[in-house]
């Protein structure tokens, strides 16, 4: 689901819950979610009942300091979001979402600690939106000393220059990534400008999986 | 022997649970105290592990069972009461509801919500809200009327693989008594004649179909034959078993313990006039609760809902049309 905001933690929350039913073991569950929707009721509702029932789910939130145009300053009033996991009584890991490094590393211990039974994991990952909230979005709204932090770094090109430290990969490899990737957008969309487009009078309209419930046809149609 | 209502609902949940291992319940005070109205009562005992207290959080409860029904389970979510449904309302409508549409998922959950008034329990524990829900596209809507329909309508809202909004009346739980449970069903999307009559048609559905039955035997004493239909589910809605009742009486009264705008009594009117309009002597009539919330005192919600009192001044009207 897109933008109601919060209401798929839940979701990973029953299908770790049904995987401990069926006695299945050594499953993690991850969930991701931004600033903004951290202040949801269904965020907090998810998060305090993953606790409850110490369901091994990492839930990491992309703090990426805007919400459309909404500051954190006006999303929450604790002082580091992670803080928010005393309150559920979850472990909590702050992390620089610029770094990979790092992020790899907390995400490897967040996973490990799920694993082992330590319940849930609150991922906090600062870094800024650099472009809009969409197309539409001039983004004129950020504040231009966040754009000159250390948090306003674009994390791809920090990312690239630590792949090449570390010796994980060359200038050449990144750039042969890089074109694979826009290739592989580029070939979607292509195919999708291809396809015929759906005809709404083969369409079957239907919306239950149980097709002798379905109403009359001319009622559903409307 | 003879079982309530109520009883029927926990042993449908009883049986569902012995039957078929994806089966789990998940609610408020569902686990060892056997739920609000113990229609939960011992099952925590007999299927260890299955039957799970959640704490007060609608949203992540429907959540859950979205999430589990992904991954192949058949779970039942009991809200407390219907009311409280609306706390859950997004994952219900925009979630559940829209799952299979948007990914050939199937989304077989079923929400049990302990629905309609009773005397003194005021606005927040009284409300019918199967019209909210039958708005939107994707869910299927039970609203049983007898002992037989909650228990074989409930294991068919479990097997079903769709969202189940399962709307259960208080006022029926223990009221509502049968001699033994049914060993076969009528299935889902047919309505029932709960009594045949030739001078009027009442539509009714949930609680509301036994004060129609006795508005019916009421007025036949005066002479006039009530034909009443018990809608059972009112999505899918019965259409053909209610306009076939209007060709044979000539006459519709609709009676609905929800709120009088928009709703089930009016979506009931709106296809039999609009596909049947020339089968009628005189126009369609509809009866609802009042448009002001569910009052407290026993004085006032008696007159806030439809009764048979008022139900019988509704049927005596329409035949003097």
């Amino acid at each position: 689901m897109i933008s109601h905001l919060g209401a798929t933690i839940s979701v990973v929350n029953g299908i770790l819950f049904a995987r401990r039913l069926r006695n299945v073991s050594g499953v993690v569950g991850a969930a991701s979610i931004g600033d903004g929707g951290t202040s949801t009721g269904a965020f907090h509702e998810a998060l305090n009942q993953a606790a409850v029932e110490k369901l091994p789910l990492v839930l990491v939130v992309a703090n990426n300091q805007y919400a459309y145009s909404t500051p954190t300053s006006r999303q929450f009033a604790c002082r580091r979001l992670v803080d928010k996991a005393i309150g559920y009584g979850v472990s909590s890991h702050n992390v620089d979402g610029t770094d990979l490094a790092a992020c790899l590393q907390v995400a490897v211990e967040a996973v490990r600690l799920a694993r082992d039974g330590h319940g849930p994991q609150l991922v906090v990952a600062a870094l800024l939106r650099l472009c809009g909230h969409g197309e539409h979005d001039d983004s004129s709204y950020v504040d231009p000393r966040l754009k000159q932090s250390l948090v306003g770094r674009d994390c791809l090109k920090v990312a690239e220059e630590q792949l090449i430290q570390q010796c994980w990969a060359d200038a050449t490899t990144i750039e042969f990534w890089r074109s694979e990737a826009i290739h592989k957008v580029e070939e979607a969309v292509a195919t999708v400008q291809r396809e015929p487009s759906p005809d709404p009078y083969q369409e079957d309209w239907r919306v239950l999986a149980s097709a002798h419930l379905a109403e009359a046809r001319e009622d559903r149609k409307g | 022997m003879s079982i309530t209502y109520l009883e029927a609902i926990r042993e449908a949940q009883a049986r569902a649970l012995a039957q078929d291992p994806r089966v789990f319940i998940y609610g408020q005070d569902v686990g060892a105290f056997g739920g609000a109205f113990k229609a939960t009562k011992n099952l925590a005992k007999e299927f260890a592990g299955r039957v799970i207290d959640s704490p007060i959080s609608e949203d992540a409860m429907v959540g859950l069972a979205i999430g589990a029904a992904i991954d192949g389970m058949r779970p039942i979510i009991e809200m407390q009461f219907a009311d409280f449904s609306s706390v859950g309302l997004n994952q219900i409508i925009n979630q559940a509801a829209t799952l299979y549409w948007r990914t050939q998922v199937p989304c077989p959950i079923t929400i049990r919500l302990p629905s309609g008034g009773t005397s003194g329990s005021g606005p927040f524990h009284s409300q019918s809200v199967e019209a909210i829900y039958a708005h939107y596209p994707g869910l299927v809507v039970m609203t049983p009327a007898t002992v037989e329909d909650a228990y074989s309508m409930l294991l068919e809202a479990v097997a079903i693989d769709d969202p189940v909004i399962f709307c259960e009346h208080k006022y029926l739980y223990y009221h509502l008594k049968a001699d033994r449970l049914p060993t076969e069903a009528v299935p889902t999307g047919k309505a029932r004649i709960a009594r045949e009559g030739r001078d009027l048609t009442i539509v009714a559905y949930s609680a509301m179909v036994h004060e129609a039955l006795a508005v019916a035997e009421e007025l036949a004493g005066e002479g006039t034959e009530i034909e009443v239909v018990d809608l059972r589910s009112v999505k899918p809605l019965d259409t053909d078993t209610v306009m076939a009742s209007v060709a044979r009486t000539g006459r519709l009264l609709c009676v609905g313990e929800a709120f009088p705008w928009g709703g089930v009594t009016a979506e009931v009117i709106a296809r039999v006039a609009s596909e049947g309009f020339g089968l009628l002597d005189a126009p369609p009539q509809r009866l609802n609760a009042k448009d002001t919330p569910v009052p407290y005192h026993p004085n006032l919600w008696a007159a806030h809902r439809p009764t048979a009192r008022s139900i019988a001044s509704s049927a005596r009207n329409l035949m003097r049309l």
